[in-house]
């Protein structure tokens, strides 16, 4: 005889376990659950599911350039360039500027102007990798004189950004003068595809650091450079590079001159007072520098980049970025053909 | 009380399946989905302004200057690997790259009164490495070492090469005590270095008539200008026919050293260059060129690729061969001399 559950509460025979604790009403109330389970997991993965992935940049929008903060009035041939001779940069920078018509002629009252500097190492200033300190404040204070509104100075180095700023005196200078340091946070980058460009697509630049600002500033002193030949004006836009950029060191000549492409200051300052002649662009002995008292002050990069050859004892055609950069508009290696203003300091 | 139905029905047995098939799937498909994980996200992990990078530790560290009298170390060490080396020294990494680069410690010492020096020491595989870097570098000028064969005082800065190291003591300021402190630094560095046999290097047959102290340079890379030539030492002279820069390389053969006497003089050639003609007693097989201005005499000795380059002169030219060819052993010359 079998007994059931119902009977004398003993269960001998599993089939009739098994039926028995299983209704038709208990069936459809868990296959209900289960199917909402399944339902409200599928929701759950559906609503985390991210269909493209993270990008390699934030989801922001992909800018096509920087602006163009060249002055019209200088474009082409019109470009100038100054040429002084002296060991005073203050004085120096003073009398360049005055060859081109004054400060005046390039920064406007209220204008929020941008110095580019080159702070790329932890490195005082006495050993001439990075822009002089002194030649900055000279600037800031002529921007000042000439009514800016505001002063930024900024760069992107390959070391930690204070301590270069710190360490080359650029901080000092930017206190001492009044101007804003503005460090390389990553707020500041955005992606850029340049038009035409092969390198620069999708890459981080530090775009907004240019967020209001109508006058841009390169400074940058004469360096020997290992890989590019040399660095000047046009190399030291490498700074506004975010990444991995030394990826782009395999091929430098053609990322410089995309970087000539990329932006176009109002007016380029190239400090050779003190050049690194060899061993650049970190140098490391004062045997690598010499005193070659030349500051160079032109509204086209390139001018200002084959004039500052010229201090190294380079031509051009040993610099192929420059070259490209000139093929690609940026300006002329020809910068006798501008008509350069020279200018001796005590003159 | 009520009969419960017992048999589960096939479309019951469907409905079940088909909730476990719809996990199934869903598990499948989030596992997938999840494993197809794009590359970029790395980079994205990193701020997209800032990659520098550097190792925390390394056993290279503790070859680093400590315990020096007047210096305390500012902070701990950096290291960079072959990937990392640009974020530290920019455009001057291809130089170490080319030379077989391992890894870099630097140290960042304060110097009291608010001066600072910085300690930069290179691991290079070979000792040859080591001094290709250090003697591509070399200032002119400096005052050599006692501590170490390799080794200078360049004003605020000194440079050595040790066995696979090469070191570099950079100050920030030069003033009469910068010399003696930059020395404890070096002394200190060495004695905590490897000891290392001495290693002979090709270096030293270079002859010594006419030599410029201090010139002998191992290029790593790309010698005079040619692509894929590395491996040759280099000594600048001054004799009395005039200026030149001797080289020799050692190649793994006879055959690889007259073949690239071949590629070297059409390097020469397809640069603008010219074939001038062999004066008699030059080396057999010799190549005299006028590269635009500059003399070249090149030739194949042993398994030595030798010659002059950027000679003033072709007297000077042979004048220097000779006296290369007569260092790295007796030979054969052209005209039966």
């Amino acid at each position: 005889m079998k007994s059931t559950e119902h009977g004398n509460g003993t269960a001998h025979d599993p089939d009739l376990l098994l039926k028995a604790a299983l209704t038709r009403r208990d069936f459809l109330t868990r296959a209900a659950v289960a199917s909402g389970l399944a339902l409200a997991s599928g929701g759950v993965f559906a609503a985390l599911y991210d269909g493209s992935g993270p990008s390699a940049l934030p989801p922001e929008k992909t800018l096509a350039g920087l602006p163009d903060f060249s002055l019209p009035e200088f474009a082409g041939p019109k470009a100038r360039v100054a040429i002084v001779r002296g060991p005073d940069r203050a004085q120096t920078l003073g009398r360049g500027l005055d060859a081109l018509g004054g400060i005046g002629r390039f920064i406007t009252k209220g204008d929020t102007v941008l110095i580019k500097v080159n702070a790329a190492f932890a490195s005082p200033p006495s050993l001439g990798a990075t822009s002089h300190p002194e030649l900055v404040v000279a600037l800031v204070a002529q921007c000042k004189q000439a009514g800016a509104g505001r002063v930024l100075i900024t760069d992107n180095p390959i070391h930690n950004p204070e301590s270069c700023f710190e360490l080359a005196g650029l901080a000092e200078a930017a206190r001492q003068s009044g101007a804003k340091i503005l460090l390389p946070t990553e707020n500041l980058f955005a992606s850029v595809s340049l038009a035409g460009g092969r390198l620069i697509q999708n890459w981080p630049v530090l775009a907004k650091a240019f967020d209001g600002v109508n006058k841009v500033l390169a400074v940058a002193p004469i360096k020997d450079h290992h890989r590019a030949g040399a660095s000047m004006i046009l190399k030291n836009w490498y700074g506004l590079l975010g990444g991995r950029r030394s990826v782009f060191h395999q091929d430098i000549n053609s990322i410089i001159a995309e970087l000539s492409m990329l932006i176009r200051p109002t007016l380029c300052i190239l400090d050779g007072t003190t050049a690194m002649l060899t061993n650049g662009p970190t140098g490391g002995s004062m045997a690598d520098l010499a005193a070659t008292n030349t500051m160079i002050v032109s509204t086209d990069p390139v001018a200002a980049d084959a004039a500052g050859l010229s201090v190294l004892g380079r031509a051009p055609e040993e610099v192929p970025y420059l070259l490209a950069a000139q093929a690609m508009g940026a300006g002329t290696v020809n910068y006798q053909g501008l008509d350069p203003v020279l200018v001796e300091q005590g003159g | 009380m009520a009969r419960r139905k017992t048999a589960v029905g096939p479309g019951q047995n469907f409905a079940a399946w088909s909730v476990l098939a719809v996990l199934a799937l869903s598990a499948l498909w989030v596992g997938l989905k999840q494993a197809d994980f794009s590359p970029a996200v790395l980079t994205a992990l990193s701020a997209p302004g800032t990659a520098r990078s550097s190792a925390a530790s390394s056993p290279l560290g503790a070859f680093l200057p400590a315990g020096v009298e007047g210096f305390s170390p500012v902070g701990g060490p950096e290291f960079f690997s072959p990937e990392t080396l640009p974020d530290k020294i920019d455009g001057k990494a291809e130089l170490y790259l080319a030379a077989n680069f391992k890894e870099l410690a630097c140290q960042r010492l304060t110097a009291g009164a608010g001066g600072f020096v910085e300690v930069f020491l290179y691991a290079m595989a070979e000792p040859t490495d080591a001094f290709s870097v250090f003697s591509a570098q070399r200032r002119p000028g400096g005052t050599r070492l006692d501590l170490t064969e390799h080794g200078y005082l360049a004003g605020n800065a000194l440079f050595l090469a040790s066995g696979p190291y090469y070191a570099e003591f950079v100050a920030d300021s030069q003033s009469p005590g910068t010399a003696e402190r930059l020395t404890s630094l070096a002394k200190n560095l060495l004695d905590r270095l490897p000891k290392t046999q001495g290693v002979r290097d090709d270096s030293s047959l270079f002859p010594a008539q006419g030599l410029a102290p201090d010139t002998v340079q191992l290029l790593a890379s790309d010698a005079f200008g040619m692509q894929g030539l590395g491996g040759v030492y280099c000594a600048a002279y001054r004799l009395a026919s005039g200026e030149g820069t001797a080289f020799l390389s050692r190649r793994a053969s006879e055959a690889e050293a007259r073949g690239l006497v071949r590629d070297y003089a059409k390097f020469i050639l397809d640069n603008g260059g010219k074939e001038l003609p062999l004066p008699a007693g030059a080396p057999l097989g010799a190549r005299l060129l006028d590269a635009l201005g500059d003399i070249e005499l090149i030739f194949a000795q042993g398994s030595y690729l030798a010659g002059v380059h950027a000679a003033s002169s072709p007297e000077a030219a042979l004048e220097l061969a000779l006296n290369v060819s007569t260092s790295l052993g007796a030979t054969p010359r052209e005209g039966g001399q």
